[in-house]
């Protein structure tokens, strides 16, 4: 496969700090990984957690934006790897506030489904 | 800039193995769910009907007028990711322990492809699974 032309622009940054970026790439990938397995295993495991179209909804979701973190995952470990080839600023994402946003609704929900199926 | 010394003193490639690790054996659980749940329902599907009167095995709604086994096409594409990620692994640690450039992007576009694949599938055996 083709290498995107942002790799030889620049110069090639400190190996730390691209071996960093990797990790990060794959917490990110846990988390999606994670987010996907939480939405099999509410709508697998526990089916009368919630009506049908709530469970069914929330769990979409759940696998949706975890599939979409895996994409924004790659992106944005390509646009670190650019800005640090040419030393410029590391780009801001507003990923991290929707993620926090998304996973504290869906505690929320689950929280209160939980409390009322008791 | 040059290779580095032989031996990192903050050991960065090693967690970076390490890493990868962590994340093929996320992964592992991951198919274990999901194999699971494809297995319970194949089982359960052959034993009780669920839509019309006879409504009978999951296997037949490949080919009658019930939904197709969408847990099966997660399974398959678990499996699929799995044998992905594993090569990604694989390549990547055997890379690490001789340098420590960053990785060509193919490797990391494959890997996050993987988990990409097992995402639209889940959400299609949630949303349209029985």
């Amino acid at each position: 496969m083709r290498e995107p032309a942002w790799r030889k622009t620049g110069s090639t940054p400190d190996y730390r700090f691209s071996l960093a970026n990797e990790t990060t790439f794959l917490a990110w990938i846990r988390t999606s990984l994670a987010l996907i397995v939480g939405a099999l295993a509410i709508d697998q495991l526990f089916p009368e957690i919630a009506p049908a179209p709530l469970r069914i909804a929330m769990c979409v979701a759940l696998a949706v934006i975890g599939a979409l973190l895996a994409v924004l995952a790659y992106r944005r470990w390509g646009q670190m790897e650019e800005a640090m080839r040419q030393n410029r600023e590391l780009p801001f994402s507003g990923v991290m506030l929707v993620m926090t946003i998304g996973v504290a609704a869906a505690a929320f929900i689950l929280a209160v489904l939980l409390l009322a199926a008791r | 800039m040059s290779a580095p010394a032989a031996r990192d003193p903050g050991l960065q490639p090693e967690r970076t193995s390490l890493s990868w690790g962590r994340t093929l054996l996320a992964l592992f659980a991951a198919d274990l769910l999901i194999w699971r749940s494809w297995a319970v329902a194949a089982s359960q599907g052959s034993a009780v009907p669920k839509t019309g009167p006879e409504a009978g095995p999951a296997a037949r709604g490949w080919a009658g007028a019930a939904t197709p086994d969408f847990l099966g096409v997660c399974a398959l594409a678990a499996t699929v990711a799995t044998v992905v990620l594993c090569l990604c692994v694989a390549v990547r640690v055997r890379q690490l322990r001789h340098s420590s450039y960053a990785p060509p992007s193919s490797l990391m576009r494959w890997s996050a492809a993987g988990v990409v694949v097992l995402g639209l599938s889940s959400v299609a055996a949630v949303a349209l699974g029985p």
